[in-house]
C-alpha cells in the first residue's frame, strides 16, 4: 500500500488549500500590522486556484466516462462527488472571505489567524467529502469544528460573540462524543472502518459485511448508526439537534455566520450523503423512516421560528434550518439513487450562492458592521439604494423558491427527487414549508419596495467594492443556475452516479 | 477469580466511582482530581487490554497535559480556587431519567454481541500499532497534525490577552 | 480472561455519566470534564473492540482521538476564559447561554 505522487496529485486542492493557510500565518508574522489587510487578497490565491483545478477536473470528466480514484488506501475517493462539493465550499470560502474584507479590518480582527482559521475549515470541509473510511472522517469533522469554533468567538471584543463560541463549543464536543462513539460501535460491530468500495474490489467494508454476515437487525450495528447521524445531525443543524444555531448564528461575525450556514452545512451533508449512501445503503429501509421524521420537524420548526423574527440575521438563521430540512427529503429519498444525490448537490450549490448573498446584502445595508439588522431598516431601500434593494430582492425571491431562480429548480428537483421515491407525503410538506416561507422571505421585499421613509431617516450603506463583488457573483449565481441549470445539474448527477456503488 | 479479574473488578469501580464523583461533586478542584484517577484508571484497563503503549499516552497525554490544563483554567476562572459550585440545572430528573434509558439501551445492545473471547495469541501491540499509523492509517495521522496546529492558532488567539 | 463485554459494560455507564453530566451541570469546566469522561469511555470500547478484532484499527483510533482531545481542550479553555474576561463567570446560566 504505497502512496505514489501520482496519488498525492489527486490531492491538489486540498492541499493547494493547506500551504495557502500555511502561507497567511507566515506572512501574517511578517507583515507590519497596517499592511495586513493584503491577507485577505492572499488568503483568496489559494481558493481561487483550487476552485479553478477543480472545475478543469470537472469539466474534463462532463460527457467523458467519470473518473475515480482511491487515494491512500481506501480512505479517500476523488470523484465527481467530492469534487462537486469542493466547489460549493470552494465558492462559499471564496465569497465569505470577500464579505470579510472591509469587516476585519473595521471590527480590528486579527486577520492572519482569521483567514488561516478560514482556509483549514475549507480544507476541513473538502476532506470530509473525500473522507470514504470513519476515522479520516471523523479528523476532518475535527479539523473543520476547531477551526469555525474559535471563528466564531474570534471578536474577542464583543461579548455576544465570545459567549456564540462557548456555547458552540460545548454542544459541538457533546455532538462529536457522540459520534466518535457511534464510530467505535460500527467499528464493533463490523471490524472495519472503511465505509464501502465503489469499485467493487473488497468485501470487507461496512456495506459489504453487512451485506455477507446479514447483519440487518445487529443491535450494536444500528445503535452505532443512530449515534453516527445525531453527531452529524448536530453540524447540519437538523432539529432537534439544533438548539445552538439562532445563538451561535447571531453572535458569530456576520461574515463568519454567512460562512458556516452555507459550507458547514454542506459539509455535513457531503458526509451525511456517503455515510448513508456508501456505507449504510443496505439499511434504507431503516434510516428512511427517521430521516423521514427528522426532516419534516426541521422543516416545520424550521419555519415557524423564522416566521416570528424582525430582525433579519436571526430570520435567516431559522430558515437555515429548513433549507436543512429540505436537503433531508432529498436524502430521504434514497430510492431515487443518482437523483436523490444530485439534487443534493445542486441544492447545496444553490443555498450557498443565495443565502451568503443575503448575508452580503445585511453587511451593505448594515455599513459593514453588525447594526442595522432590523426589519424596519429596509424600510424603503428600493427608492434609495435600488441595486441593494433589487439584489436582495433576488435573494429572497431564490430563497421562497420562485420560478427562474436557482431556489425554484433546486426545490423542484428534490420534489422531483422524493416523488420518484414514492414520497408523496413528504413532498407535500416540502410543498407547504415552501409557501410559509413566502411570507417572511417577501416580508423583506415588501418593506424594500412598498414602504416609504422619511428622507431625515435616510441611512447610507455600504458602498465597499469586495461587498459589491461579492452580491454581484451572488446574483449571478442564482440568476445562472436558475436559467441555465443544464450543465451544473448534469454534473450532479454524474455527481450522484459515482457515489453509488457499482451494480447498486 | 484470577488476578486479571480481580484487577479490572477493582479498576472498573475505582473508574465509575471516580466519573460519579467528578459529575456531582461541588468542589471544581475536588472533581478535576477525581478525573485524574478516572483516567488512571482507564489507563489501568488497556494494561489489561495489552495495549501497553496506549495507557503510557494515557497517562502522558490525559494525565499530564489535558487535566493539568484543566487545573489551570479552573485557577484562571475563579477568584477563590475551590470555591463551591451552584446545583444541578433544574431539570436534572428529566435528564437523569433520559440517561438512564440511554443507559439500559447501551447495555442491552451489548449484551447482544456474539463476544467470545478471542483466543487469538496476544500480539506486540506496540509494533503494530505502530506500523498501521505510518502504513494505512497514515493520512489521519498526518491530519492530526492539521488538527492541533489550528487548534494551537485558535486557542493562542483567544487566549491572548487584548492588551499585549 | 474478562470478556469484551464487561469492558463494554464500564464504557457505556461511564460514556452515560458523562453525558449525565453535561446534561445537569452548569459549570463549563465541569461540562467539559464530562465531555472527556466520554471520550474515555469510547477508548475502552474502542481498545476492547480491538482486542476482540485482533487488529490494530481501534487503537489507531484512540490514539488519534488522544490528539484531538488535546485539542479540543487546547481550544475550549481559551474559550472559556475569553468569556471569563466579559462576563466574570463560567456558568452557562449566567452568561444566558443554554437553552437546553
Amino acid at each position: 500500500m504505497t502512496t505514489t505522487w501520482r496519488e498525492l496529485g489527486y490531492l491538489t486542492p486540498e492541499l493547494v488549500v493547506l500551504l495557502g493557510a500555511a502561507a497567511v500565518l507566515l506572512l501574517d508574522l511578517f507583515l507590519p500590522r497596517g499592511r495586513r489587510r493584503v491577507l485577505g487578497g492572499v488568503a483568496l490565491v489559494p481558493l481561487g486556484v483550487a476552485l479553478g483545478w477543480v472545475l478543469r477536473a470537472l469539466w474534463a470528466q462532463s460527457g467523458g466516462p467519470s473518473q475515480l480514484h482511491k487515494v491512500f488506501g481506501a480512505l479517500l475517493l476523488r470523484d465527481p462527488y467530492s469534487l462537486g462539493f469542493d466547489v460549493v465550499f470552494l465558492v462559499a470560502a471564496i465569497l465569505g472571505v470577500l464579505l470579510s474584507l472591509r469587516y476585519v479590518e473595521r471590527e480590528a480582527l486579527p486577520a492572519g489567524e482569521y483567514y488561516a482559521l478560514t482556509l483549514f475549515a475549507v480544507f476541513g470541509m473538502m476532506m470530509m467529502a473525500m473522507s470514504a473510511e470513519l476515522i479520516t472522517l471523523f479528523i476532518s469533522y475535527e479539523i473543520l469544528s476547531l477551526a469555525v469554533y474559535v471563528l466564531a468567538g474570534i471578536a474577542r471584543g464583543r461579548a455576544v460573540s465570545a459567549e456564540a463560541s462557548l456555547k458552540y463549543f460545548l454542544l459541538g464536543a457533546f455532538a462529536s462524543g457522540f459520534l466518535v462513539y457511534g464510530i467505535a460501535l460500527v467499528y464493533g460491530a463490523t471490524g472495519t472502518t472503511v465505509l464501502y468500495d465503489p469499485l467493487g474490489q473488497s468485501a470487507s467494508t461496512i456495506s459489504g459485511l453487512i451485506l455477507e454476515r446479514g447483519l440487518f437487525g445487529n443491535a450494536l450495528l444500528l445503535a452505532g448508526l443512530a449515534l453516527l447521524v445525531v453527531g452529524i445531525a448536530f453540524k447540519a443543524a437538523i432539529v432537534p439537534f439544533h438548539a445552538w444555531v439562532p445563538d451561535v448564528y447571531e453572535g458569530a461575525p456576520l461574515p463568519v455566520t454567512a460562512f458556516m450556514s452555507a459550507g458547514v452545512k454542506a459539509a455535513a451533508f457531503a458526509a451525511f450523503a456517503r455515510l448513508l449512501f456508501g456505507g449504510f445503503r443496505n439499511l434504507g429501509e431503516v434510516w428512511q423512516p427517521v430521516l423521514w421524521v427528522l426532516a419534516v420537524l426541521t422543516m416545520v420548526l424550521g419555519n415557524a421560528a423564522a416566521i416570528r423574527q424582525q430582525n433579519v440575521k436571526r430570520m435567516l438563521a431559522y430558515s437555515s434550518i429548513a433549507h436543512a430540512g429540505y436537503l433531508l427529503v432529498a436524502l430521504a429519498a434514497y430510492t431515487a439513487r443518482d437523483v436523490a444525490i444530485g439534487s443534493v448537490l445542486y441544492y447545496a450549490l444553490t443555498y450557498t450562492a443565495m443565502g451568503v448573498g443575503a448575508f452580503a446584502i445585511l453587511l451593505v445595508v448594515g455599513q459593514e458592521g453588525e447594526a442595522n439588522q432590523e426589519l424596519s431598516d429596509y424600510r424603503g431601500l428600493a427608492s434609495r439604494h435600488p441595486w441593494a434593494a433589487a439584489a436582495m430582492g433576488l435573494f429572497m425571491i431564490s430563497l421562497a423558491g420562485f420560478p427562474l431562480t436557482a431556489g425554484f429548480l433546486g426545490k423542484f428537483y428534490i420534489l422531483n427527487a422524493a416523488l420518484r421515491a414514492d414520497l408523496d407525503g413528504l413532498a407535500v410538506v416540502l410543498g407547504l414549508a415552501s409557501v410559509v416561507s413566502w411570507y417572511y422571505y417577501l416580508r423583506v421585499v415588501w418593506f424594500m419596495y412598498m414602504t416609504e421613509v422619511p428622507k431625515a431617516a435616510v441611512r447610507p450603506i455600504s458602498r465597499a467594492t469586495s461587498l459589491g463583488v461579492a452580491v454581484a457573483v451572488a446574483a449571478l449565481l442564482v440568476i445562472a443556475l436558475g436559467v441555465f441549470p443544464s450543465t451544473a445539474l448534469a454534473v450532479a448527477q454524474m455527481a450522484g452516479h459515482t457515489l453509488l456503488p457499482l451494480g447498486y | 477469580m484470577s488476578a486479571h479479574q480481580l484487577a479490572f473488578l477493582v479498576l472498573g469501580v475505582l473508574i465509575l466511582v471516580s466519573a460519579l464523583m467528578v459529575v456531582t461533586v461541588r468542589n471544581l478542584v475536588h472533581a478535576a482530581l477525581f478525573l485524574i484517577l478516572c483516567f488512571a484508571g482507564v489507563a489501568g484497563l488497556y494494561v489489561l487490554l495489552q495495549a501497553e503503549f496506549l495507557a503510557v499516552a494515557q497517562v502522558l497525554i490525559y494525565i499530564g497535559a489535558i487535566t493539568v490544563l484543566i487545573l489551570f483554567g479552573i485557577m484562571l476562572t475563579r477568584k477563590i480556587t475551590g470555591g463551591a459550585q451552584p446545583p444541578l440545572a433544574s431539570h436534572w430528573k428529566a435528564a437523569g431519567a433520559g440517561a438512564g434509558a440511554f443507559l439500559l439501551l447501551l447495555l442491552y445492545v451489548a449484551m447482544t454481541g456474539q463476544w467470545q473471547v478471542s483466543d487469538q495469541p496476544p500480539m506486540d501491540s506496540t509494533t503494530t500499532l505502530g506500523l498501521a499509523l505510518v502504513t494505512r492509517y497514515v493520512l489521519p495521522f498526518e491530519l492530526a497534525s492539521v488538527v492541533l496546529l489550528a487548534a494551537l492558532v485558535g486557542a493562542v488567539l483567544l487566549a491572548r490577552d487584548e492588551t499585549r | 480472561m474478562v470478556p469484551t463485554v464487561a469492558y463494554l459494560a464500564v464504557s457505556a455507564v461511564l460514556f452515560t455519566l458523562g453525558v449525565v453530566g453535561v446534561l445537569v451541570r452548569r459549570n463549563a469546566l465541569i461540562i467539559f470534564m464530562s465531555i472527556e469522561l466520554m471520550l474515555n469511555a469510547v477508548n475502552v470500547s474502542l481498545v476492547s473492540f480491538a482486542r476482540q478484532h485482533g487488529h490494530a484499527t481501534g487503537q489507531v483510533f484512540v490514539l488519534l482521538i488522544l490528539a484531538v482531545a488535546a485539542a479540543e481542550v487546547a481550544v475550549g479553555l481559551a474559550i472559556i476564559l475569553s468569556v471569563f474576561r466579559h462576563r466574570d463567570t463560567v456558568d452557562v446560566d449566567h452568561v444566558n447561554l443554554m437553552k437546553w
